[in-house]
């Protein structure tokens, strides 16, 4: 098991849930840090229609950015979760993609990773099955069953 | 599963829908999936970036009529969902058809399997959604709002940024197009409540 990608997945829940969002920008591809603002950010923009407007315009207004990214970090940390997370599987998809098989709370999850300038990164996008020609399937199924 | 199964497991979830009272109701958006099925240019080699995208935008409109699936049931004299979940199930049907034209393998997506995603976040937009609509009726319609915003943010993005070939921009501007129509008449319910 890629033990740099599973401390990764439980680096992501921890520094999600104290609101260290920098931590979680920096494990992640820039779109999947988008969409982990959208999605987080959910209950605030309906409850806040100022950070609403800011959540819109993150991707092209930097001062929206850190409002959503100050507002965010702040609820994420009242939230007081810490979720369990178990690594179960790391599956290779291709040479440049992996995705973690875990639980978190026991409910069964996914995360996908993507290798960027030698690193692996979290990236929403990466689930697609990355069609492998016969020889890049046996190096992946030798490196799957390696310990 | 193969494909002629997969087809008609739709064809069931489509008929269980209209036996639910759906049928007597307009189809908003119906020309986005007639428009989509024109395109039949010459396909393209698209980059890993663009088929990531294609694979997520039809999950994403998986998202849409799950939701709505799931909101419906609970305010069932509420129309709106009803008729907008079977206009997305044919957004799904066009996203899917343009994924099959490059070849990407949905194996991984239960299409049949209501608020279950390959995709994390999709799956916390889902659990997020259904809670805060199971509020009240207006707070789903509002929930229907955001959804079709979201839809039609992310389509736009693809149509402008991802420089898709011709194709695929006709059936996500047709699939805009649909959003903008689920759009008004959430807007619609909700003022009527």
């Amino acid at each position: 098991m890629n033990e740099a990608i599973s401390s990764s997945v439980k680096h992501y829940y921890t520094s999600l849930y104290s609101g260290d969002l920098q931590s979680v920008k920096d494990i992640m591809t820039e779109r999947s840090y988008i969409m982990v603002l959208e999605s987080y950010g959910l209950k605030l923009s309906l409850e806040d229609p100022t950070f609403k407007i800011q959540l819109a315009k993150i991707e092209d207004d930097e001062s929206s950015l850190l409002a959503v990214e100050k507002k965010l970090s702040a609820e994420l940390a009242s939230r007081n979760e810490s979720p369990q997370i178990n690594i179960l599987e790391v599956h290779p998809n291709g040479t440049e993609r992996q995705t973690v098989e875990y639980t978190e709370d026991g409910k069964a999850k996914k995360l996908h990773f993507s290798k960027a300038n030698g690193h692996w990164k979290i990236n929403y996008y990466a689930g697609r099955p990355v069609p492998q020609s016969y020889f890049s399937s046996i190096k992946n199924w030798i490196v799957s069953i390696l310990p | 599963m193969n494909k002629s199964t997969k087809q008609n497991n739709r064809r069931g979830f489509l008929s269980k829908m209209l036996v639910t009272g759906a049928s007597s109701i307009a189809l908003l958006s119906s020309s986005a999936y007639a428009k989509g099925r024109k395109s039949v240019a010459t396909t393209t080699k698209l980059t890993e970036e663009q088929l990531d995208e294609l694979y997520f935008i039809y999950q994403e409109e998986k998202l849409a009529r799950d939701v709505y699936i799931t909101l419906g049931e609970m305010y069932p004299s509420e129309n709106t969902f009803a008729s907008i979940q079977l206009s997305e199930q044919r957004h799904i049907d066009s996203a899917q058809e343009l994924c099959e034209k490059y070849k990407i393998d949905l194996s991984r997506v239960n299409e049949d399997e209501v608020g279950n995603f390959d995709i994390d976040v999709l799956q916390k937009l889902y659990t997020t959604l259904v809670a805060e609509g199971s509020d009240s009726l207006t707070a789903a319609l509002e929930k229907g709002i955001f959804i079709e915003e979201l839809d039609i943010a992310d389509l736009t993005k693809a149509i402008d940024k991802m420089e898709m070939p011709d194709d695929v921009v006709r059936v996500y501007e047709n699939l805009r197009e649909g959003s903008y129509n689920h759009l008004e008449s959430f807007q619609v319910a909700l003022a009527r409540v």
